[in-house]
């Protein structure tokens, strides 16, 4: 534990490398986000090990997050620094967890590479990738997740990136988050694993849950677009998107299209024509999953078809 | 798309001038139809007819001139080919998709 010295002074960067951390992870990347992370909570570094294992890198990390214990807040336990900047101050250690997240996914999602970013999940199977593109609350986690059960390995949630050129899926296999609602139906948890709700966030409703992915893919080319809509009740519906309507649901799960332009629209489309781009509507997440393999089932054998 | 049949409007938009489309906008033709990307990243999509007018707005020609031509092409009313072009030119102006004049 420490005081806290650090608010509002200067060299908060030295001050932060003086302090004996009780934990550091191992060098991690998102993408092309490398970071690490140290706190003076030994039991939250365990737990960060635990949920980030899947990030691991061998490159130095351009940002160190810091995870400070405090003793003298009325009201703050916790700060939280990327390298020499205060995000945030935290009553709970699932509270900074979320902070971190967000601010990893955020870097993920908006530095400069070679890569657009979509808003989407994605998985993998036998070195052919799927896209799960939409916005919040569509499905896209309880899917993805629900398909590594089924034997596919992850590729991300939240945010994929696909090479510019080649439409190759690179890996972002963070940890997922869902509801426990969610969750039962997800029923025995082979492609994923509960880790830990001890560091459960007390903002995020009160049975979410951190799943950590068993199986994580290899780049793969993009075989095929499934844009999820779950609907309660509703049956299962697939229904084919023209090419131009496809170019726009993949820019409107763009993260960087504005930055990129032209160029960015010009990948999309190359996507938009080559990859078969389908809406799912469904309110029985194993039909849809069913459904969804069939799709892969039939891009493949018509990629094989040539 | 409603066709407005209107001669000489306020906005200044008649048969007699030569729309031009705004060159810096991004853009992609798909099958047929063409999306479009502002700076401010809104998307705009255009159907197949749509595209059609939409290449042919290079500041050379005018309505008119392009409703005869467009008719003779399709085989459509003059007038109707006329209004409809007029009514999508105003549409484009309004979205910010054409230079100003």
């Amino acid at each position: 534990m420490t005081s806290t010295p650090l608010i509002g002074t200067e060299d908060i960067a030295e001050q932060l490398e003086a302090i004996p951390w009780a934990h550091r992870t191992p060098r991690l990347h998102a993408l092309d986000h490398r970071f690490a992370v140290r706190t003076t909570d030994a039991g939250l570094g365990r737990y960060l090990d635990l949920l980030l294992g899947s990030l691991a890198s061998s490159e130095r990390p351009a940002v160190v997050y810091s995870i400070l214990e405090l003793e003298d807040r009325a009201e703050a336990r916790y700060a939280f620094y990327a390298d020499g900047t205060q995000i945030a101050l935290c009553t709970t250690p699932g509270e900074c967890l979320s902070w971190l997240l967000w601010h990893v996914n955020r870097a993920a999602a908006s530095l400069p590479g070679a890569s657009v970013r979509l808003h989407a999940a994605a998985a993998e199977r036998d070195g052919a990738a799927i896209l799960i593109p939409g916005p919040s609350g569509a499905g896209k986690t309880t899917l993805v997740a629900r398909l590594l059960q089924s034997g596919l390995r992850y590729l991300a949630d939240e945010v994929v990136a696909v090479e510019s050129t080649s439409l190759v899926v690179l890996p972002y296999p963070k940890p997922l988050s869902v509801e426990s609602g969610a969750f039962r139906s997800l029923g025995d948890v082979d492609g994923v694993e509960p880790a830990s709700d001890t560091f459960r966030d007390p903002a995020t409703p009160p049975d979410s849950v951190w799943l950590r992915p068993l199986a994580v893919g290899c780049p793969s080319p993009a075989a095929l677009v499934v844009a999820p809509g779950y609907r309660p009740g509703s049956r299962t519906e697939v229904e084919p998107v023209r090419s131009a309507d496809a170019l726009v649901l993949l820019a409107e799960s763009s993260f960087d299209l504005p930055a990129r332009g032209e160029s960015g629209l010009r990948i999309l489309a190359a996507m938009a024509e080559r990859v078969p781009c389908y809406r799912l509507i469904f309110g029985d997440l194993d039909a849809a999953v069913d459904m969804v393999i069939e799709l892969l089932d039939r891009s493949t054998r018509s990629d094989e078809a040539g | 798309m409603e066709p407005v049949v209107q001669r000489g409007t306020a906005d200044g938009l008649d048969g007699s001038c030569a729309p031009r489309r705004r060159a810096e906008l991004a853009h992609v033709e798909l099958d047929g139809e063409t999306v479009l990307l502002d700076d401010a990243g809104t998307l705009y999509q255009l159907d197949a007819v749509a595209t059609i007018v939409w290449r042919c707005l290079d500041g050379s020609a005018t309505i008119d001139s392009l409703a005869v031509d467009l008719s003779d092409a399709f085989h459509e009313d003059v007038e109707r080919v006329r209004s409809d072009v007029l009514a999508l030119a105003r549409q484009l102006r309004h979205l910010g998709l054409l230079q100003a004049w």
